[in-house]
């Protein structure tokens, strides 16, 4: 592969980095609370409700 | 190198100054390419970035690195979470980010491209995005404090209460110009309507898999929806040319009833069943769609046609009555500076900033790309004839029907026939494409356009202009909804105060009756919206930037007094000058609403020019009875308009006074202290 190519693709993967941690946490939510789906489900519930106790619509 | 960047920069200043000069006096005799609009703003949001708002960072706020943010300070896991840069900006963006500049831009096309291009841009780099900017660096300092709580302690308990009753009220006024706009796009469309309809059941399919079926799996649900959504647009094509058609074809006003039950049922479902998968699959389809148009724009960069003013600066526009000031700046609206975005800046976003100087990014940043959006709006209308564009948004009680409406639109000396807006139709795959007013259908011609010209040519038209609509209506909803659900809790907050059980967020019956409230105030604006012949957009859009604009007033009120009270009087210019801007637009809009003589533009004018009507003994009764019910809403309107009037006028002078006593005595600083983290 031409050396260039792949120093741009190490630089974007340098940049992109830090954004997958973001990504999985984002992705798994409350996924990992223990106890079987109903438990996982009700954590995942008192998540959403927090995230949206302001959400404020904009225009 | 510093010689290599005085040089660069002022090639980018340079180049700027020209392409706005192109886009006003040295385009010749043909309107300019589209992308000399690009260019004018991304050379103007550049030298903005670059240099005033790290002025604003550097002297203004003082942001220090070494200070730690709410977010790091009060990490919860829960809503203070020390975010990525990335990540904060897009949750940002995506959140300010709403209808307004893609159809404010639209709208405000009547005037010419001239005056939206200069006022979206100049207004954005020294108005719209130092208000956001400002209101999150002072919400760093003050712990993550919200708009409202900063008002109470900058201003006092007036200004503070001043701020609630504004964003009532704008939120009310915000909710049924949307949903008139998504009703007119809708409107006797099967295709639009059953799309537009599909994404609720695919919003709670999205909602039970990551709530139920497999919970917490955000990502994995919502490319699941965006998939599903992408099948609705052609499923559509389907039903319309099925025997369901007939369920979907509607009139405005029924229309509007089924937007109204849809914003009750969202206000009392649960949040996981239908507004937060409604809200993620809104934010994954609106920053592609952004992105996609952005492309299109560069890689085909078509000629516009709509030529810099058009006669209608002189106040006889008809899809808005007024002159060029102050209603261009009225209609523009979000684009430029929105009033809404202080909530977020002040709401979510400080919660979540891991440094101080990420403020500039994300602040100035998010607002510089959401005017980008707006100048692309406004190319999307710029691409169109000019006739087309007045044939498809002014209202059928100005230009009359049919043929009718293309002679007269012709005469202004835009030409347009009935056989072209007949063939445009067909192409899109609509029965008629004529008095579509609310700016959503001429954008989603614009886009289908620009998308058809990069992919699949004229055949494919139809299902771009319908992936267009539905993505206008993805964005309206979700604002519908979640302002439905804000409202409702700003109500209870407020008839807490009067009867305690009323304010219980967890009570099923105070749910349903504050709920109710907030859609019948709305409903109302909406039902006499898409009743209203002249298109209802002529008088609820003025209303909704106006008050939109008011409320930019009170954050700039806000900011201006917090700059005054830290002691730094000397660079309060920054907010002091859109501010006053901003209140002669809206002060002079309000007032020009309510007593214009001209009876397209003052609410009282137009009451008379009814009355005379109603004076009339040969009209029919049904014909009287809607007169005095448009009398009616009228006079609402005119009461509206009065109360933002004067909220406008209480907030600055109870501002004045603080302004008065701070430069008079020694400042009062409400920053939190510095704190270390351990």
């Amino acid at each position: 592969m031409n050396c260039a190519l792949r120093r741009a693709i190490r630089g974007l993967r340098a940049i992109l980095a830090p954004l997958w941690p973001e990504l999985r946490r984002l992705n798994s939510l409350a996924a990992h609370a223990t106890g079987g789906r109903r438990v996982r489900s009700a954590a995942f519930r008192a998540a959403l409700s927090e995230k949206y106790r302001n959400h404020t619509a904009c225009c | 190198m510093k010689i290599v960047r005085i040089v660069l920069w002022t090639l980018v200043a340079a180049l700027g100054a020209l392409a706005l000069a192109v886009l006003s006096v040295l385009h010749g005799e043909q309107p300019p390419n589209a992308l000399w609009f690009i260019t004018a703003a991304v050379c103007v949001y550049a030298i903005g970035y670059r240099f005033y708002a790290s002025f604003i960072a550097g002297r203004v706020l003082e942001l220090d690195d070494s200070r730690p943010t709410p977010a790091v300070m009060l990490d919860n896991g829960r809503d203070y979470i020390p975010t990525s840069r990335w990540i904060t900006f897009g949750h940002h963006f995506a959140a300010i980010a709403g209808p307004g500049p893609l159809v404010g831009p639209i709208l405000a096309a009547q005037f010419g491209y001239l005056p939206s291009i200069i006022w979206i841009v100049i207004g954005a780099v020294l108005g719209g995005c130092v208000q956001d900017f400002v209101i999150l660096g002072l919400s760093l300092r003050r712990r993550g404090r919200s708009l409202g709580q900063m008002a109470r302690e900058e201003i006092g308990p007036l200004g503070g209460f001043t701020a609630l009753v504004g964003v009532l009220l704008i939120m009310i006024i915000l909710i049924a110009v949307l949903g008139l706009v998504v009703v007119n796009a809708m409107k006797e469309s099967a295709w639009a309507t059953s799309t537009v309809a599909a994404t609720v059941p695919i919003a709670m399919l999205v909602g039970i898999y990551m709530t139920w079926l497999r919970p917490g799996r955000v990502l994995e649900a919502s490319i699941i929806g965006v998939l599903l959504i992408v099948a609705a647009v052609a499923g559509g094509r389907w039903v319309d040319l099925h025997e369901w058609r007939r369920l979907f074809v509607m009139d405005a006003a029924h229309l509007s009833l089924w937007i109204i039950g849809y914003g009750f049922l969202a206000s009392v479902l649960p949040i996981w069943l239908l507004l937060a998968p409604r809200d993620y699959l809104s934010a994954f389809i609106k920053l592609g769609t952004i992105a996609m148009l952005a492309l299109g724009i560069v890689a085909l960069h078509p000629p516009t046609l709509m030529p810099p003013l058009t006669q209608f600066v002189n106040g006889k526009g008809p899809l808005l009555g007024g002159k060029i000031f102050p209603f261009a700046f009225i209609t523009v609206a979000c684009g430029a500076i929105s009033g809404f975005h202080s909530l977020i800046a002040s709401g979510t976003t400080p919660k979540m900033l891991a440094r101080e100087s990420d403020a500039r990014m994300i602040g100035y940043g998010s607002m510089l790309m959401e005017s980008f959006v707006a100048v692309m709006a406004l190319v999307a209308a710029g691409v169109l004839q000019p006739g087309v564009y007045f044939a498809i948004n002014s209202p059928a009680g100005v230009v009359g029907h049919g043929a009718a409406a293309t002679q007269t639109i012709s005469g202004w000396g835009y030409p347009v026939t009935d056989q072209q807006m007949r063939e445009l139709a067909a192409d899109v795959g609509e029965t008629t494409l004529l008095a579509r007013t609310g700016g959503a259908p001429s954008l989603a011609v614009g886009m289908a356009h620009i998308f058809a010209r990069a992919l699949g040519g004229r055949a494919v038209m139809g299902l771009w202009y319908h992936f267009a609509i539905m993505f206008e209506a993805l964005f309206i909803l979700t604002t519908l909804d979640a302002g439905t659900r804000v409202g409702r809790f700003m109500l209870q907050d407020l008839l807490g105060h009067l009867y305690a059980p009323l304010g219980e967020t967890s009570s099923y019956p105070s749910i349903v009756l504050t709920s109710f409230m907030i859609v019948a105030a709305w409903g109302y604006f909406l039902y006499y919206g898409a009743i209203d012949p002249l298109g209802g957009i002529n008088s609820l859009w003025p209303l909704f930037g106006i008050a939109n604009q008011m409320l930019a007033t009170i954050a700039l009120c806000v900011a201006t007094t917090a700059l005054l009270r830290s002691g730094k009087a000397r660079y309060a210019f920054v907010t002091l000058i859109p501010l006053s801007w901003l209140a002669a637009v809206t002060i002079t809009a309000g007032l020009q609403k309510v007593w214009s003589a001209m009876p397209n533009v003052g609410f009282l004018a137009h009451i008379e020019v009814l009355r005379a009507e109603l004076s009339n003994r040969a009209i029919s009764a049904a014909r009287a009875a809607q007169i005095s019910r448009l009398m009616f809403n009228d006079r609402v309107d005119a009461l509206m308009t009065l109360i933002f009037i004067v909220l406008v006028a209480v907030i600055i002078a109870d501002s004045a006074r603080v302004w008065i006593t701070s430069l008079a005595g020694v400042p009062a600083v409400q920053e939190a202290p510095m704190e270390s983290v351990s």
